[in-house]
């Protein structure tokens, strides 16, 4: 009897306490891409993907969203828009399939750990998969396409804010505005020839709009620096879950119960941390010498953090009733005998210490998203850019364009590191085509 | 006591959601299911209507092409009572204006039209892109070189040779919604050029309305 109640707990103390490798796999792959090695941090992801999901199908792996979406923002720093694009997508179907709530793993989660449950991606990075998808098009001149996505960019917005707002747990939250999607939207709109609705969305965004509407035959060019590293999840245990676990042992140990260490591990929750290397740099753009600095549209680590401090309050409630069922398992085996209680009290504390929140975010998003705007006649300009992070040489970079009537030229600055810079060009753009500086 | 029998209950909870933990783990859906939505269209077969993907997509765009080329097929061979042993006639679709707010990639347009036109057998189409004027050109180009198609829209009494159209699809959404489903209706339309004078020579379309669950 006494033996099956040891292997009982055994089973117990390893199904919890597992440790997920794909989490190493993301923290090297990060590592290396962070370094500049966007090839190698490509085939670290594919190889992670190809294990978690060999058939390809998103629905194999708990992790798929942020694989996929990792490996995307990879390929597009990159340059190779097709892979990207096959990325987004994918990683979109995804975060729509896993977002549906599911009864069976929330339960998993509260008896086990919270990363054993699907991850479907924070509110705000469901958005910004869609406009990193919109940007991937634009820059394959899709842009009917790239409408469509900033499109559903939108209406998923309002239905996050919709949904929020019908349910008890979530009536306080508040969604940030992503402006840069409201942005380009309207540049779209703009571009299409609809300046009243353009007009509406730049106000809504917040953002400067220009003057007067544009004329056809003008050619827009945006700067977007994708600058710094986004901070990342780390599980921490706060001194405030430790007190008042020993102070419920205290309560228990006047009702007659035997005290147990496993309470002493404390509730495990999530915090963002910044990486020193991460921090934005200072990017000025100059087209044809006229020199501006970029300015913030989207403050990403921002919202991270918003989008945390909503969430924490839930996920320690689902700490405290998993410790409460853990510290049940102890006490029932401190009634048959001590010796069982002390065994089931060891093996819950081995269990509460691996016990770690859920890291997993989506990890090559930037820290701030910055951007600059010009309105130029169609015709040959001169850009160049400088990026001057702290601590590194200036970076600079030399476009020659030529640019058609109508057109919407978007350069991505991918500033990954200190002194490490990626920059993606639309070829068809470039005046020699395949030759940049 | 109490606090006995709640460690006891609250233990033996944990040691039956151990066996459902055991059985979820090994199913990543967690017994989530791929959503789906009804074809709600009036005039369709079915009282329910048959499951759908919720997302429009490839599925939806060939029910639509199919009836929208069948319209557009069954008029003009009725205005002109050409017979296409001849030779097919050509739409070449320039534009694939996509104002929905799903992601419907050009390739997958093209696959569908080329798969409709092989059933239906009446017509050929080619399918390129305005935006890319250099695909645009080339299709052009392949009017001039190509002596079956280097025709007029129009056909010439007893001198019926397989003429060419231009054609545009547009794609258009609108949605309303209750308290537990969205209704969605999808708009597809075929709008055929003349490909000398760019002038109007017909249209149809198509509406798709979906009931999908909120």
């Amino acid at each position: 009897m006494m033996m099956r109640y040891i292997l009982g707990l055994f089973c117990l103390t390893l199904v919890v306490s597992g440790c997920s490798t794909t989490q190493w796999d993301q923290a090297e792959s990060l590592y290396v891409y962070h370094q500049g090695d966007l090839c190698g941090a490509k085939e670290r992801l594919t190889c992670a993907i190809h294990a978690e999901m060999p058939s390809g199908d998103f629905r194999e792996s708990l992790n798929s969203v942020w694989l996929l979406l990792d490996r995307a923002t990879v390929c597009f720093a990159e340059d190779d828009l097709t892979a990207a694009i096959s990325d987004y997508q994918k990683a979109i179907e995804a975060m729509d399939f896993y977002h549906q709530r599911s009864f069976m793993e929330q339960m998993v989660q509260t008896i086990g750990r919270d990363d054993f449950g699907a991850y479907a991606g924070e509110d705000f990075e469901q958005i910004l998969a869609r406009v990193y998808f919109a940007l991937a098009l634009i820059q394959k001149d899709d842009l009917s396409n790239a409408y469509a996505l900033l499109r559903q960019a939108e209406d998923l917005q309002q239905s996050i804010r919709e949904r929020y707002r019908s349910c008890r747990e979530t009536r306080h939250f508040h969604l940030q505005d992503n402006r840069l999607a409201k942005y380009l939207f309207a540049l779209l709109l703009e571009k299409r020839g609809d300046v009243s609705n353009a007009r509406v969305l730049y106000e809504q965004a917040g953002m400067t709009a220009p003057l007067t509407p544009q004329s056809s035959d003008k050619a827009t060019v945006l700067v977007l620096c994708h600058n710094g590293s986004v901070p990342h999840k780390i599980s921490v245990t706060t001194d405030a879950s430790i007190a008042s676990a020993l102070a419920v042992e205290t309560f228990l140990n006047c009702q007659g119960v035997p005290p147990a260490l496993c309470m002493l591990a404390g509730i495990p929750v999530p915090a963002l941390t910044f990486s020193p290397y991460g921090m934005p740099a200072y990017v000025e753009g100059s087209l044809d010498g006229r020199t501006q600095p970029l300015s913030t549209w989207f403050d990403v680590g921002q919202a991270a953090q918003h989008a945390l401090d909503e969430k924490v309050p839930v996920l320690a409630a689902r700490g405290v009733a998993r410790m409460a069922l853990r510290r049940s398992v102890v006490a029932v085996a401190s009634e048959h005998s001590p010796e069982l209680g002390m065994i089931a009290d060891i093996a819950m504390l081995v269990a509460n210490c691996s016990s770690e929140a859920d890291t997993r975010s989506w990890r090559t998003l930037p820290l701030t998203i910055d951007g600059l705007r010009y309105d130029v006649d169609a015709g040959a300009h001169e850009l160049s850019f400088s990026v001057d992070a702290c601590g590194a040489s200036t970076q600079q970079g030399h476009y020659a364009l030529d640019l058609p009537p109508g057109s919407l030229c978007i350069i991505h600055v991918f500033h990954l590191h200190q002194g490490i810079t990626q920059v993606v060009v639309p070829d068809r753009y470039l005046r020699n085509k395949g030759e940049c500086s | 006591m109490r606090l006995s029998r709640f460690f006891s209950v609250a233990a033996l909870a944990g040691t039956c959601s151990l066996s459902l933990i055991l059985n979820s783990c090994c199913h990543a859906a967690y017994g989530r299911c791929v959503r789906t939505a009804i074809d709600v269209t009036p005039g369709h077969c079915c009282a329910t209507g048959p499951r759908l993907d919720w997302r429009y997509g490839a599925g939806d765009i060939r029910i639509q092409t199919m009836n929208v080329s069948r319209c557009l097929m069954d008029r003009w061979y009725a205005q002109t009572g050409y017979d296409y042993g001849a030779g097919k006639p050509r739409i070449v679709i320039t534009e694939v204006d996509n104002r929905t707010d799903q992601y419907v990639a050009l390739d997958t347009m093209r696959d569908v039209l080329e798969s409709v036109a092989a059933t239906d057998g009446r017509f050929t189409v080619v399918v390129g892109d305005a935006c890319d004027e250099c695909e645009l050109d080339n299709l052009m180009a392949k009017n001039v070189l190509s002596p079956k198609y280097n025709n007029s829209t129009r056909l010439s009494p007893g001198r019926a040779t397989a003429p060419q159209f231009l054609a545009k699809v547009r794609l258009t959404k609108a949605v309303s919604s209750d308290r537990r489903f969205s209704y969605e209706e999808y708009r597809l339309a075929i709008t055929l050029y003349d490909i000398e004078t760019q002038e109007i020579v017909d249209t149809a379309w198509d509406v798709l309305h979906k009931k999908v669950c909120r």
